[in-house]
């Protein structure tokens, strides 16, 4: 029981001490963690958008290529964090020939790019030249968070050039308030955001998640002190924070849009959203499509998720309800175990 | 490092004197307001103190401990650490047990208090020193958030401290946390936890005033007043709001009607544009800054709440006879409620529309004060920020049509390709 007198106080003080000292005497010996290490060979570039594809030393079983793409707003580094919870790893390992896209890090002179230039113009000529490279008519296409988004809306511009469609932690109705986000981005005025910074800094966005639940930030280090003997433990946490600090800034006119016409006018589920010349259908969506939601998402709500299969065209659809929060979907051990195999079976099928 | 090891040293070495200095100060007038009994011993301050610095003297110079100075630095600390307790233990006890905390006392449990204060302007100190021996990356990153938190977690303890010794009595009632309540010292644990401006918001601020002070500057004869009474008019937080506002649009049309003669007399032209521009951004600065505070107000509010109903749960374990043994438990559980409770304020309408309007009046007033300061800078020979997006515009505009051109080619030549190629089987066929 603790000494509550002054007593108390200095010993306190001599723990935290203590404590502070272990971890400056650790943590200054730890070499910079390294995060993506799976091989990966760049095979195209488009402005700041690079595409990678995953180098295997066996042929893969799945004749047709998978196309990654992750959120514009976190890296997809976190698909690849470490070779024992790396999704990618995990499907090159289990047969399948995969490419991902970099959207890179956006800078003052990108300010001006648009949803417009992102799906048809970036995710558009990756899509092609990997059709193109590999000879194939169709691809598989796979989207994460907002990447599913706009490889849904993607999909359902190009339906001819996809073979599958798997979108993870999606957000496509955004007319509920479950999470204050939704509700949040229905007042902001993001046209004078927009107009005045040009690039929304990715610390801005961060500073938003991190309100839902404002305690996080504090919480994990008071675990960290306990995890100094275990270099183990500790390279894990380093390598998240180092994705989670690691944030690009987003391209302002795409963001005006994305928040415009999808967070507050819901205009993509409800039919009314256009994209360039094209008016977005979601019933062109007429390829296999698989829905991955997570059961404890705090971010994007399955009642978010959930709803686009009602209003696509493909009679070939399912949904998978992951037992887990937003991001365990692609690092936790169950990801591994049960995600990766379901998925990797699912796309194997349709090939 | 050795360089290092030495700075830190000598400034552990003067914090610790000074830590016990005040704590001998503090432990003779907290003796002389209940015994009469003798002094406090100063011969064993000085002969533990003296016996430190031999320590430090003899190790500091030696090579061994200079390339492994932390754990040097742990053995010292633990040590004075130890020495202090057991002599503080020894020679207090039996009054510390006795305290009723009555103005004298408090006002000397206060002077033990920079004791405490004194350690922690020692990390603060050396923790700059000790950032230099990092390499930039994730280590240093993660060493600054431990740091940080640690200070959080330090800042709760010394919130709570003055209760411990109710807790413990089982004499701790919500009254009681109300009485010994820190509030400064709980509005710096909620700035520090909610970075309530993060930086882009505290440079914007700042580089808003910085620059609206240099524009007044060049203006300076019709603007001296006006800054003047802007700095004195700058609200608290504690106000209320609407009496604030009220307050300030008094001011802003007094002062509009005490300049608006000269203003009259001035002819149209850049010159009273510019002065006219400056007042409705001085205008616009101080609306955000009291938007601004009634957000933090509500910040700070929620915080309260949080807290005291922190302080109702010990109170009901005390009550129940339950064991309070770990401050650590007390911290956790105000990280859980202050989670629920700000969860709950983000998740209202009002907190959404608040912050909105600050974020929108926000961005509106730093594109004025850029646009002004542009307008300032226009007679000198560099490129300003509505140039660059125009060229940023241009060049954006280019790259798209090269893209359209490159595919473009890029089409034509598979055309020519295939033709060729179909010209070439028809020509073999044929021959």
């Amino acid at each position: 029981m603790m000494n509550m007198n002054a007593a108390g106080i200095m010993e306190e003080m001599t723990k935290t001490s203590e404590k502070l000292v272990k971890g400056y005497e650790t943590l200054q010996k730890i070499d910079e963690v390294e995060v993506a290490t799976t091989p990966k060979e760049l095979v195209w570039q488009s402005d700041l958008v690079k595409l990678f594809h995953y180098k295997r030393e066996t042929p893969a079983t799945c004749k047709i290529p998978v196309l990654v793409s992750f959120a514009i707003m976190n890296r997809q580094d976190v698909l690849d964090l470490q070779p024992d919870r790396s999704l990618m790893k995990k499907f090159l390992d289990m047969g399948l020939d995969v490419y991902i896209m970099d959207w890179g890090y956006p800078q003052k002179q990108h300010r001006y790019l648009t949803m417009e230039d992102y799906i048809l113009g970036f995710m558009n000529d990756a899509v092609d030249f990997v059709r193109k490279s590999t000879g194939n008519d169709k691809i598989h296409k796979m989207g994460i968070c907002q990447g599913g988004t706009f490889s849904a809306i993607y999909a359902s511009i190009f339906p001819e050039k996809l073979k599958t469609l798997t979108t993870y932690v999606a957000p496509y109705d955004f007319s509920g308030n479950e999470c204050m986000l939704y509700k949040w981005t229905k007042d902001i005025d993001v046209d004078a955001m927009v107009d005045t910074m040009g690039i929304i800094p990715a610390k801005m966005i961060d500073n938003g998640f991190g309100m839902l639940k404002p305690s996080a930030e504090v919480s994990k280090f008071l675990n960290l002190p306990n995890m100094m003997g275990d270099e183990a433990k500790l390279s894990n946490f380093l390598r998240m924070e180092k994705w989670k600090n690691d944030c690009p800034d987003l391209a302002g006119e795409m963001f005006r849009k994305y928040i415009k016409d999808l967070w507050r006018d819901n205009k993509l589920i409800k039919g009314e959203f256009e994209l360039g010349k094209y008016k977005v259908d979601l019933k062109n969506i007429t390829m296999p499509f698989l829905n991955i939601y997570a059961t404890e998402d705090n971010i994007i709500p399955n009642s978010s998720t959930t709803p686009i299969a009602k209003v696509i065209g493909s009679k070939d659809k399912s949904e998978h309800a992951f037992q887990g929060g937003h991001i365990g979907v692609f690092v936790g051990s169950k990801s591994q175990k049960e995600l990766a195999p379901m998925v990797v079976k699912w796309v194997m099928d349709r090939t | 490092m050795e360089t290092n090891a030495k700075n830190m040293f000598e400034t552990m070495a003067d914090m610790q004197k000074q830590a016990v200095e005040n704590l001998t100060n503090a432990t003779e007038q907290i003796k002389k307001n209940l015994f009469t009994t003798n002094m406090v011993d100063s011969d064993i301050f000085k002969k533990w103190y003296d016996s430190q610095m031999a320590f430090f003297n003899q190790n500091k110079g030696d090579n061994k401990n200079a390339s492994n100075p932390m754990e040097f630095f742990n053995t010292w600390m633990n040590n004075q650490m130890e020495t202090a307790k057991t002599w503080f233990s020894n020679n207090n006890n039996p009054f510390m047990n006795n305290m009723n905390m009555n103005d004298d006392m408090k006002k000397n449990y206060d002077n033990m208090m920079s004791m405490f204060n004194n350690w922690s302007g020692t990390m603060n100190n050396t923790y700059s020193e000790m950032l230099k021996n990092f390499n930039a990356g994730s280590g240093k990153d993660a060493f600054s958030g431990l740091f940080n938190n640690a200070e959080l977690y330090m800042k709760s303890f010394e919130l709570w401290m003055p209760m411990f010794k109710s807790i413990q009595d089982k004499s701790f009632t919500p009254e009681t946390f109300k009485q010994l309540f820190n509030a400064p010292l709980f509005k710096d644990m909620m700035d520090k936890m909610f970075n309530m401006q993060p930086d882009f918001m505290k440079n914007m601020n700042e580089e808003a005033k910085a620059n609206m002070f240099k524009m007044m500057d060049a203006n300076k004869g019709m603007f001296d007043n006006m800054k003047n009474m802007m700095n004195s008019n700058m609200p608290s937080s504690n106000e209320l709001f609407s009496q604030l506002f009220a307050n300030y649009n008094k001011m802003q049309n007094s002062m509009n009607n005490s300049v608006a003669p000269l203003m009259k007399l001035m002819p149209q032209g850049p010159a009273k544009q510019n002065i006219e521009s400056m007042n409705e951004l001085a205008n616009e600065f101080n609306i955000f800054n009291l938007k601004n505070n009634q957000m933090q107000y509500m910040m700070y509010a929620t915080g309260l709440k949080a807290i005291e109903e922190v302080a109702d749960s010990i109170a009901t374990k005390v009550r129940n006879g339950e064991e309070v043994s770990n401050f650590m438990d007390i911290y956790n559980q105000w990280l859980a409620i202050n989670d629920k409770n700000f969860v709950a304020l983000f998740e209202t309408d009002e907190y959404s529309k608040m912050q909105a309007d600050l974020s929108s009046f926000g961005m509106k007033l730093k594109r004025n004060i850029n646009l002004q300061m542009e307008k300032a800078m226009e007679n000198l020979p560099l490129i300003n920020r509505t140039e660059m997006d125009e060229l940023y515009k241009t060049v954006y505009e280019l790259k798209k049509r090269i893209n359209v051109l490159e595919k473009q080619i890029d089409a034509d030549s598979t055309e020519v390709a295939a033709e060729v190629k179909t010209t070439a089987k028809k020509a073999s066929k044929n021959s």
